[in-house]
């Protein structure tokens, strides 16, 4: 076995994720998407202005770039650092309050619609932290 | 109201399932080679520091099959105090060592833009020292 592979795999500090779960579950919806209701709200495109004070969809199309900010601290560090990213959406997206959509038109829980993953760790290349954003169709 | 598709994994730590290990003696891990950050290790075992006031590299990706250009981005950051670590124990005297969920602590919080909040997404890692772990000050 090469040396070097081999030192470097001993040297994984992974982050414990088990508390993922237990994060997710507290998202939880309080039931089945209000169809009915959600039918005949407005929907607002995001970065536009609802045209009334009443409740509305949001809709993030497909292509839409947002800003992501990543923001590092803690008293282990000895400054904070933060910078500013983006991140592209692949399909069309609508959210109302608990429940997300793809269609606009079949709904479910923001948490089902999407799976969030998170890994990390340490290795000789420094902290790696992954974050994974997937369908849960 | 909080976003249905914020979540915080709370109290992330360093290899936890090891707790209850007894950590190895000091003497031990004293015959051990130290390499220090961003020096790479060669064969065998070693005990490995990352020095205060050094950039360390942290890399972030965000991706996944909801996002058609996810993230990867690398930041930097310099750690307070100098950290050794040895599989799944750490020191911040290379002498003292504890299990390194209770000298480290990590906290990820991930917001992504939804109903409540159509900002910027928003990822914040916070690692800190956790105070009264029984190491050496």
């Amino acid at each position: 076995m090469n040396g070097r592979g081999e030192a470097a795999r001993s040297l994984k500090f992974r982050f414990a994720t088990a508390a993922l779960a237990g994060s997710l579950a507290a998202c939880t919806a309080p039931g089945p998407a209000p169809d009915a209701t959600i039918a005949t709200l407005p929907v607002v495109q995001v970065g536009a202005t609802p045209s009334s004070d009443g409740d509305y969809v949001v809709f993030f199309p497909a292509g839409f770039s947002f800003p992501v900010e990543l923001d590092a601290s803690g008293t282990l560090f000895a400054a904070e650092t933060r910078v500013e990213t983006r991140a592209t959406l692949a399909r069309d997206l609508y959210v109302y309050r608990y429940w997300a959509s793809h269609d606009g038109a079949t709904w479910k829980p923001s948490h089902e619609l999407l799976g969030v993953k998170f890994d990390g760790g340490l290795d000789v290349k420094g902290l790696k932290v992954r974050i994974s954003v997937d369908d849960g169709e | 109201m909080k976003s249905m598709l914020s979540l915080s994994i709370l109290s992330l730590s360093l290899l936890s399932g090891c707790a209850g290990m007894r950590p190895p003696s000091a003497d031990t891990l004293a015959t051990l080679p130290v390499v220090t950050y961003p020096e790479t290790p060669l064969a065998g075992d070693y005990v490995y520091r990352l020095p205060a006031g050094q950039p360390i590299e942290m890399r972030v990706l965000i991706d996944g099959s909801v996002l058609a250009g996810g993230v990867d981005q690398t930041v930097s950051a310099s750690l307070a105090r100098d950290l050794y670590l040895h599989r799944q124990w750490a020191s911040e005297d290379g002498r003292t060592w504890v299990a390194a969920e209770k000298l480290v602590g990590v906290n990820l919080d991930i917001a992504l833009p939804s109903y409540e909040m159509p900002g910027p997404g928003r990822i914040h890692l916070t690692v800190d020292r956790l105070v009264g772990s029984g190491t050496s000050q």
